[in-house]
């Protein structure tokens, strides 16, 4: 057997596991930053390998780790490249699906920038700050919307919200 | 504090600097530099879509249409970081291939002063350039200088491509069998 044809033979295995990644597991996930976190959430960040049993199962290890990281890229990638509007839809609707408290999440993402583990391994610095800056941006917009709506409906709405950001801040401060 | 005449000087300055540059670059420079074994690049391939993100227009109107003074700051320092850091990586790669040209022309035996100080004259433009923009976008955003950067992103174009050559040339030169092997 030559090194092309097991090339070609594992390019197919990784295409196959890719597929199967999509159609079983992000298929299920209605949002791409949904399926990103979920992509992401399956690194050891420790070793920075991707672990996903019933993958390593059906496809052996290699494809599975290849599979994991083909997506991760490409996920990151549509977020990246997308326009800032679609990026608050995109946040707006993976917090209302997490079904916690919109606020709560708001200011932990911006309190401890959880998003920074959405970064695949190896992306540049310009793509890196890129897509740092546009999820900075992207929960500042929602943060914004929370408190005018806050403000709009009720004064004692908007105490608690303002409270809530307030407590934030000075966490952020003390760090 | 910013006199529009001011601002119009420099970038019709900064503009003649790069027009000139270009003007300067040649193919058969390209051809005479032997140089620069290795993998630096002054900008990836990607650079050049990911600036169009950071400069589109709809973020900016976007932003602008929740009516806050605090997000429209928020999105101009956010954006003008994002272009300064990247104008210093580019400054910083470049510098790597000039490094590279300048260690491997030593042992060139057909060394020519002529092109040689060419070469520098367009790293100094380019440096030039870089520190233009840099300071424009400090003052002014980067929304604002985006014509400038796109300048600017040509200028790295060559210099990719100048690259490329330069180790095709050393490669074919020092390292023929490296070629073939390559080319298999």
């Amino acid at each position: 057997m030559t090194s092309g044809t097991v090339s070609l033979g594992a390019e197919t295995s990784n295409q196959q596991a890719v597929d199967d990644l999509e159609l079983r597991t992000l298929s299920g996930i209605a949002t791409l930053l949904g399926r990103l976190v979920y992509t992401a959430s399956t690194r050891d960040y420790n070793t920075g390998a991707y672990y996903h049993d019933g993958l390593t199962l059906r496809f052996g290890p290699g494809a599975a780790q290849a599979a994991l990281l083909s997506c991760h890229w490409s996920l990151f990638r549509a977020l990246l490249l997308m326009p800032l509007s679609g990026l608050v839809e995109e946040l707006s609707a993976y917090f209302n699906s997490a079904g916690a408290d919109q606020l709560q999440l708001i200011i932990s993402w911006q309190q401890f920038t959880a998003y920074r583990m959405l970064l695949p391994a190896d992306c540049d610095h310009l793509s890196a700050g890129l897509f740092m800056s546009n999820m900075k941006l992207g929960l500042a917009v929602l943060h914004m919307r929370l408190l005018k709506s806050a403000e709009s409906s009720g004064p004692a709405a908007a105490l608690q919200i303002g409270s809530a950001a307030g407590s934030a801040g000075r966490s952020r401060g003390a760090r | 504090m910013y006199s529009p005449f001011l601002i119009g000087g420099l970038g019709l300055v900064l503009l003649v600097l790069l027009i000139l540059v270009l003007r300067h670059v040649s193919a058969s420079d390209a051809h005479m530099l032997h140089a620069a074994l290795g993998n630096a690049k002054p900008y990836r391939d990607s650079d050049a879509g990911l600036l169009e993100r950071i400069f589109d227009p709809a973020d900016l109107t976007f932003i602008a249409a929740e009516n806050s003074p605090s997000l429209l700051r928020l999105i101009a320092d956010e954006r003008r970081d994002l272009v300064l850091s990247w104008l210093s990586e580019i400054k910083r790669e470049s510098s790597a291939i000039l490094r590279y040209h300048r260690r491997s022309v030593r042992y060139l035996s057909d060394l020519r002063p002529g092109v040689e100080f060419r070469l520098a004259l367009h790293a100094f433009g380019f440096y030039i350039s870089c520190l233009f923009a840099a300071a424009l976008v400090r003052c002014y955003g980067a929304f604002e200088t985006r014509a400038l950067i796109r300048q600017i992103l040509h200028v790295c174009d060559w210099l990719t491509r100048l690259h490329s050559e330069m180790r095709a040339d050393v490669l074919a030169e020092h390292l023929p069998g490296l070629v073939r092997a390559n080319s298999i």
